[in-house]
């Protein structure tokens, strides 16, 4: 390592820091102006913007080669001001996803977006590119900056969300830019103290500016902003966290009265709520009563159902949120209760903010609340509970279909089966749908886990009833008995409610209250837990398979051809078919790749005056091929690995930074590794790497499910380092290919290397979308087959076979 | 004709085409929205055809397309989108709120089976459009909106479209207008986690009342509760769109 280029180290990994801590936060304020749909456009927005960078180094390499001294910092100048300016600017953008299909201006604004986001990563990636090929036959150490600092980036941010408002987050990300644009100023340019602290001044400006100028405005359409338009709402307090923004509104005037799934039979006024939203949504309520037994509201909906089949003296609540089922459990006279919820936001907002008492001891019963969810049990010998709930989760309009349910798995299903009492049930609160489908999906979840408990028939373990908005699914340890099915009855003809499946159901008691036109839920169970499951899994409309660890996507029901049918029929109440946030997915994938096309490989096409055409150009074939097989094969192993992540760490924002660092660290030091072998070794053994690649990233998925067993009831920091391990070696070898190619490129054909740069972004920008739809329809193990399959191809093509130009 | 005479003829000209522009291009814009008016009912007709398997009906029962078709629906949206007023489309109409695609407007109407005679109780007036048709149908609309702004502007436009037998108020509709009960029809268009039970004992026996389910721009379901002559209760869900068979398509 040159010692004289330290500064030029130090920034590349300051800038590479900044633009990943600039992706993780685009995640969070995305989900908080919008919805986690449209978040998910921003990792492929961060590589368009690499991408790019390419052409702009292909077209005037000479020129910001020479000026490289002052182009750096004005890099890190210009990464620091867009990054938090056409941030701003784009969340200020009345995108509304909803009405893609109606509103041409909405794929505008989708594009717009899209393209105003993409600028901050290109002045980042043209300043590391262009460090990248300074260094010659030796690019390791800038690449091992670049991955450092990228790691180190967006494990920062994790820390910032936590300790400060996304806005102030957003100012210093932009800050650490300028920073960066001060060390390379210093280093490049004489040590000039002067240059220097010109940019520090920015940063400092950047740094200071006013939060609210920057903090992202939600959507008009999220219930919160819609809330807060009701005369009297004000907000009474906020909590802000890596995993989100929750607000707590009260209104005396017009006081919130949310009581979901109440029958309208002998239905009560709710008493004062406060009202909960998680990053604008999701709203939740909280009783601010001191006594339960004024809530006589929570007794009048289908989730009282299974405590009224027995009382039960012990229950574990899954996904708590606002604390409306541990109510419910401690009205039903339950003597321990254990509650979990992931967000230590809402928790910390109801506990020490609202002062609310539901989640507390009271009187006989003793409730125990732990930070954590249904997949990371406190303590392994959490058990013997009479009632397993899920909470009815909050309704959201924003869900992404690739938000894993794996709380409600098979493999979910079956770990909590282990914790019942010998006659307990496990209960699931659901939100009724049509034409119907999560309720049929989740029912066909609780059949695979009893057959594969062993349970011949699972019809008889089996409850699903249904009322006019929600419906409850129980699961019973043993065979219901003839008590508890008259005391469902009883509660049907109390609650309103309709049968859809119970042992000796009959046609009467279906189809009652609730009436449809044709009763698909009762066709559906009849089918799903009859003899033949998987034929009429087939040939529905909608996915029913069981959902399982390696294919977690219930909120993914939608099959492509009923998208379809659903767009057709969009004048005639057919856009209740289609899902925003698929449509955003495959609008995200078609708009990446078209800018992809328009701004990486059409400027590159015609430039044929500077770099030859494709055509008839093995060298740059060979390049392309290499180049976008290991970028997606990169991408598919990564955001497969994203997705495990949530499984083995149980936090969404912190499994996506966590991977993206790891990938990145391990990668850097990879590419070290790299330049070494490449001295010791030749020919560079790269298709062995492959092989070996191939060979380890297959292990992951097995690896993955060793480890939750491992794992499950580890810290949160335990289960970070476990997931990090458990990646180090892939991450590891994923980072030799790049530099391997780029070194080779630049011994045979160095005016190729700004054409491989941008071709691996392009691959990268489409990959990251690509490896999403991949997923859901073909689950992660599939994703992570292709992944192995991409590295050996890349192998084949042997880049250090080309003539030297 | 002199030099001057030519002058002044040529401005005289411009002037008469000046002052009589706005008016000429009003009617021509009238006409326009007439032309787009019958071809949203035509549409929508054609629509409701296709959905008989889930009304089940192959046509409205109610004079509600006849009534739509007289109703300026270009009133009811801001200036920006008067041009796609007739379209079967949701459209925002500020404040987070949008009137609803004009087919599902014309079914949610036609499931509350309006009669002159009737009185109706709508929670959530927002451009009033949805009142406006009913208000042609019945004998009284009542309509409560819990945004001043968007109330206010709907009680002026419907007065001002000469819709008298609507009144709006601005207000919390959870409690229903008492005073005015019993109703024949109850339309809940404000986001609704339960069915208040104000509004429960507010409904006639014998009377409908409408929830449709889903988010700004997409009705997912209709819920439509029956309260039958002996007080009990009873509700119908219903997809607004035609959607069958759900199996046999995939193999």
């Amino acid at each position: 390592m040159d010692r004289a280029e330290t500064p030029v180290y130090a920034a590349v990994g300051l800038l590479s820091a900044t633009a990943l801590g600039l992706e993780v936060l685009l995640l969070r304020l995305f989900s908080l102006a919008h919805w986690p749909f449209v978040a998910h456009m921003v990792i492929s927005i961060a590589l368009l913007g690499i991408g790019v960078s390419g052409v702009v180094i292909a077209f005037w390499r000479e020129w910001l080669l020479r000026n490289f001294a002052q182009v750096l910092p004005v890099c890190g100048l210009l990464l620091g001001v867009a990054g938090p300016v056409c941030t701003s600017l784009a969340l200020k953008l009345p995108l509304t996803p909803e009405a893609l299909v109606w509103d041409p201006l909405q794929p505008a604004l989708l594009g717009a977006s899209y393209l105003l986001l993409a600028i901050p990563f290109l002045f980042a990636a043209t300043a590391i590119g262009l460090a990248l090929i300074r260094s010659g036959d030796r690019p390791g150490p800038i690449y091992a900056a670049d991955l450092f600092g990228a790691g180190l980036g967006s494990v920062a941010i994790l820390a910032l969300l936590d300790s400060v408002p996304p806005g102030r987050a957003l100012a210093l990300v932009g800050a650490s830019g300028l920073v960066a644009g001060a060390i390379g100023w210093f280093g490049l340019n004489d040590r000039s103290r002067h240059g220097a602290s010109v940019f520090v001044v920015f940063a400092a400006v950047v740094a200071l500016a006013p939060e609210p100028l920057l903090r992202p405005n939600p959507s008009e359409y999220k219930p919160l902003t819609q809330y807060l338009r009701i005369p009297g709402a004000i907000v009474v307090a906020e909590r802000t966290g890596a995993e989100g923004v929750v607000t707590a509104v009260a209104n005396e005037s017009v006081p919130l009265r949310y009581a979901p799934g109440m029958s309208f039979v002998g239905g009560r006024e709710p008493p004062s709520q406060t009202a909960v939203f998680l990053d604008a949504d999701s709203l939740q309520a909280v009783d601010a009563v001191p006594d339960p037994a004024s809530l006589a509201y929570l007794d009048a909906s289908a989730a009282s159902l299974p405590y009224r089949l027995r009382p039960p003296e012990s229950v574990l609540v899954v996904s708590a949120g606002s604390g409306t089922e541990v109510n419910r459990a401690l009205r039903s006279g339950a003597r321990r209760i254990d509650a979990l919820e992931p967000s230590a936001e809402i928790l910390r907002l109801i506990r020490d903010d609202l002062r609310a008492p539901p989640l507390a001891d009271r009187g006989k019963s003793v409730v125990s609340v732990f930070v954590t969810d249904a997949r990371h049990l406190p303590n392994a010998n959490m058990g013997g509970y009479d009632l397993v709930v899920y909470a009815l989760p909050p309704q959201t309009s924003g869900q992404h279909p690739m938000t894993p349910a794996f709380e409600l798995t098979v493999e979910a299903l079956l770990m909590l089966g282990d914790r019942l009492s010998g006659s307990g049930i496990l209960a699931i609160n659901l939100w009724i749908d049509l034409p119907a489908r999560r309720a049929l999906r989740l029912l066909s979840t609780v059949a695979e886990t009893l057959r594969r408990r062993g349970i011949a028939d699972p019809a008889s373990h089996i409850a699903l009833l249904r009322g006019w908005q929600t419906a409850v699914i129980l699961m019973s340890k043993r065979p219901f008995s003839p008590e508890q099915i008259a005391r469902v009855r009883t509660s049907m003809q109390e609650l309103a409610l309709d049968g859809v499946h119970f042992p000796g159901i009959d046609a009467a008691e279906t189809n009652r209250y609730n009436r449809l036109s044709t009763d698909w839920f009762r066709e559906g169970a009849s089918a799903l837990l009859g003899p033949h499951p998987d034929r009429f899994i087939r040939s529905y409309k909608f996915h029913l398979e069981p959902i399982t660890d390696a294919r977690p996507y219930l909120y993914h029901d939608t099959r492509w051809s009923t998208l379809f049918e659903g767009l057709d029929l969009r004048e005639s109440g057919g856009l209740a078919l289609v899902p925003p946030g698929l449509l955003v997915l495959v609008a995200t994938l078609v708009q990446a790749s078209v800018l992809a096309a328009l701004l990486v490989l059409l400027p590159m096409a015609l430039t044929s005056g500077k770099t030859p055409a494709l055509a008839g150009d093995p060298p740059r074939i060979a390049t392309t091929i290499y180049f976008s097989a290991i970028g997606l094969g990169f991408m598919f192993f990564e955001i497969a690995a994203i997705q495990r992540a949530t499984l083995l760490i149980g936090r969404p924002t912190y499994s996506a930074a966590v991977v993206i660092a790891g990938f990145l660290l391990f990668a850097g030091m990879g590419a070290l590794a790299s330049r070494r072998l490449a001295q010791v070794s030749a020919p560079y053994p790269l298709t062995g790497i492959a092989v070996v690649i191939a060979v380890v990233g297959g292990l992951i998925p097995v690896g993955s499910q060793l480890a939750l067993g491992l794992i499950e009831s580890w810290p949160l920091w335990g289960r970070i380092m476990a997931t990090l391990a458990l990646n180090a070696p892939l991450a590891f070898l994923l980072g030799f290919p790049f530099p391997a190619g780029l070194a080779t490129l630049a011994v045979n054909a160095p005016e190729l290397r700004p054409w491989a740069w941008g071709v691996n972004g392009c691959a990268s920008v489409i990959g990251a979308i690509l490896a999403a739809i991949v997923a859901l329809q073909i689950g992660l193990d599939g994703v992570t087959l292709l992944a192995m399959v991409l590295y050996p191809v890349a192998a084949a093509v042997r880049l250090d076979r080309q003539p030297a130009r | 004709m002199s030099e001057t005479k030519r002058t002044r003829f040529v401005i005289l000209a411009f002037v008469v085409t000046l002052a009589v522009a706005p008016f000429v291009a009003s009617a021509e814009e009238r006409a326009q929205f007439d032309r787009d008016r019958i071809a949203m009912i035509d549409a929508i007709k054609a629509d409701v055809r296709a959905t008989r398997g889930y009304l089940g009906r192959d046509a409205l029962q109610t004079p509600v397309l006849e009534q739509m078709a007289r109703i300026p629906r270009h009133e009811f949206v801001p200036d920006d989108y008067r041009g796609a007023a007739y379209e079967n489309r949701p459209l925002p109409i500020g404040h987070g709120q949008t009137i609803s695609q004009p087919y599902i407007v014309a079914i949610m109407t036609d499931l509350l089976q309006p009669r002159q005679g009737h009185r109706v109780l709508e929670i959530g007036t927002g451009s009033g459009y949805q009142a406006a048709v009913l208000a042609t149908l019945v004998d009284r609309v009542f309509s409560v909106e819990i945004i001043e702004a968007l109330g206010e502007a709907a009680r002026k436009r419907l007065q001002r479209l000469e819709y008298a037998n609507v009144t709006v108020r601005v207000g919390d509709g959870y409690y229903g207008w008492p005073e005015e009960a019993p109703f024949d029809a109850i339309i809940v268009t404000a986001a609704a986690s339960h069915v208040p039970p104000p509004l429960i004992e507010q409904l006639k026996p014998g009377g409908r009342m409408m929830i449709p389910v889903g988010n700004r721009f997409t009705v997912q379901q209709l819920i439509l509760i029956e309260k039958n002559l002996d007080g009990s209760l009873t509700s119908r869900a219903m997809l607004p769109v035609r959607f069958v068979p759900l199996t046999g398509g995939q193999g």
